[in-house]
């Protein structure tokens, strides 16, 4: 069975490789509701929660989109992280 | 068969052995300095053991140590002041043999604590891998360090040699790792990538070290003062720990006092609670509160000698001002020197300290670092200055490490702090700044690739 989107908005943020993006650009056309270019070219990504369903979908096609794959949706970032 | 007296505490803790009296009479308690003189040099095994007892981990299981770790509140000693119980639990959960890292790379160009430490009391520090190796059930441990350049390196095989002489003293096997000559080498993600073969650089990772590091093995990777007091918590508990410090950040904390000051790179302990200007003025210090003082490392903050002197030195109350400890730098700014052209020059080195793997680090620190240059220069305008904050702010929390953010930080508490230098530059008046300046390492050349 397919998970509506319906339950999953406002559960994911867009998560970006800043290593990996190659400042394509494709990401920001496709949600700009989240992404934006900076003045280099390379993405920015808003890191509050993707907050409805149309912003979900399109999210998604942004990181379809994104030709180096720096780009992925994720939970928020947990407590799990760490550097010394 | 009768028992001693014994308070419940001793109870629970079975054969926890009570603290030494810590520190040199006539001189501030200590806890990890504490023992012979700085210039007796390395303290050997014999005496080591002989001071403080035998290592405590050895009579306790992982679990005791784990919680013992949890119970200390330990945060990490690097600069990220994350918990090591986390790491420690992760670990465990984690598949794989795990593997200790003593970061001792101190990549910091100031800072003098974990090199003093190796230096002085180097089976601390390798206790303390024991006994989280013990924690976690790791088979290796490595110290990530500087080789063959330093009195660190050779006291460290020095007392590696003489452990290995000690029955049951290296229970778990111990490898040196020569770390790289970049600031962003001893990122705990750059360790783990550097030790899979990689290249030197932090990356973005779905996990974390402690859960898949080094070849996919559970990793705990910390800083090598965070195990020297795992060293006394393991002996001593986590109860006699945090009666040093304060709530948010337990423990005596190492600090180097570096830039204008008696003797930079000198190292004190702070047991906390204390200010910042308490330090300074310590022997051979400051009579009055400096211009400035730069807490954290070269990507630190900016603070006003006035405010610093009674701000308190406390990781937790720092960090509420928006300012971090990090590394557990303090360096304060000559009297001949200009804050916003050392600034300046620190923002040189920092650009040039750019992995050069994400865009607003390998575009955007250069950029800062050109306009700052023309401010110190005396060539900027109004328009100038704006355009550095809206730098700054766009490269914050940016990038796959720190780097970008630490940078902005520099940037920001700078314009800050630095108002009245700001508007002679601005007037366009050649800078007062004399002086060296903090040292600065020399830029490498070109960046290891793999």
């Amino acid at each position: 069975m397919r998970i509506r989107d319906d339950a999953l908005v406002g559960r994911y943020v867009i998560r970006l490789d800043g290593a990996r993006c190659d400042g394509h650009g494709i990401c920001a056309l496709r949600c700009p509701e989240r992404i934006c270019l900076d003045e280099w070219g390379f993405a920015k990504v808003d890191p509050r929660p993707v907050s409805t369903g149309r912003a979900l979908a399109r999210a998604r096609r942004a990181v379809a989109a994104c030709p180096a794959g720096a780009l992925g949706l994720v939970a928020p970032e947990g407590a799990t992280r760490g550097t010394t | 068969m009768s028992l001693p007296l014994l308070a419940l505490d001793d109870l629970a803790c079975g054969s926890r052995r009570a603290p030494p009296a810590f520190g040199i009479a006539g001189e501030a308690v200590t806890r990890l300095l504490a023992g012979p003189a700085a210039s007796a040099g390395a303290e050997p095994y014999a005496a080591h053991v002989a001071r403080l007892g035998p290592p405590g981990h050895r009579r306790q299981s992982p679990e005791e140590l784990r919680s013992a770790v949890g119970e200390s509140g330990l945060l990490g000693r690097g600069g990220g002041e994350f918990p090591l119980s986390r790491k420690l639990d992760l670990a465990v959960m984690s598949p794989g043999d795990s593997i200790v890292v003593v970061n001792a790379s101190e990549g910091e160009p100031a800072s003098r604590k974990d090199a003093t430490l190796l230096e002085l009391r180097p089976h601390l520090v390798l206790d303390g891998a024991d006994a989280v190796a013990a924690a976690v059930g790791a088979t290796e441990i490595v110290v990530y360090l500087h080789r063959g350049r330093s009195a660190t390196d050779r006291n460290v095989v020095r007392a590696l040699i003489e452990r290995d002489r000690v029955p049951g003293a290296g229970a778990t096997r111990v490898r040196l790792v020569d770390a790289p000559d970049r600031y962003v080498a001893g990122e705990a993600s750059a360790v783990v990538r550097f030790m899979s073969g990689g290249a030197p650089a932090p990356r973005r990772t779905s996990l974390p070290p402690a859960a898949s590091g080094v070849g996919g093995r559970p990793t705990v990777v910390s800083n090598a003062e965070t195990y020297a007091h795992v060293a006394l918590i393991a002996r001593y508990g986590a109860a006699w720990f945090a009666t040093a410090g304060s709530t948010g950040s337990p423990g005596s904390t190492l600090l180097t006092l570096a830039g204008d000051v008696a003797a930079p790179g000198t190292v004190v302990e702070s047991l906390g609670p204390t200010t910042i200007g308490s330090i300074l003025s310590g022997p051979g210090g400051l009579a009055h509160p400096p211009v400035a003082v730069l807490i954290g490392g070269y990507s630190g903050s900016w603070v006003d000698g006035g405010v610093a002197w009674a701000t308190p030195l406390d990781r937790h109350a720092l960090a509420n001002a928006g300012v971090r400890l990090g590394c557990g730098l303090v360096a304060v700014l000559g009297t001949g020197a200009c804050g916003i052209a050392e600034t300046a020059r620190l923002l040189r080195w920092l650009a040039g300290e750019s992995a050069g793997q994400c865009g607003p680090c390998a575009f955007g620190l250069p950029a800062i670092a050109d306009l700052a240059g023309m401010l110190a220069d005396g060539r900027a305008r109004r328009s100038d200055v704006r355009e550095l904050r809206r730098l700054a702010a766009s490269v914050r929390g940016r990038g796959a490490c720190g780097h970008p953010t630490g940078v902005a930080e520099l940037v920001e508490s700078a314009l800050d702090t630095f108002a009245v230098e700001l508007r002679r530059h601005l007037g366009g008046r050649a800078c007062a700044s004399a002086g060296a300046g903090f040292p600065l390492p020399q830029p490498a050349s070109t960046w290891p690739r793999s």
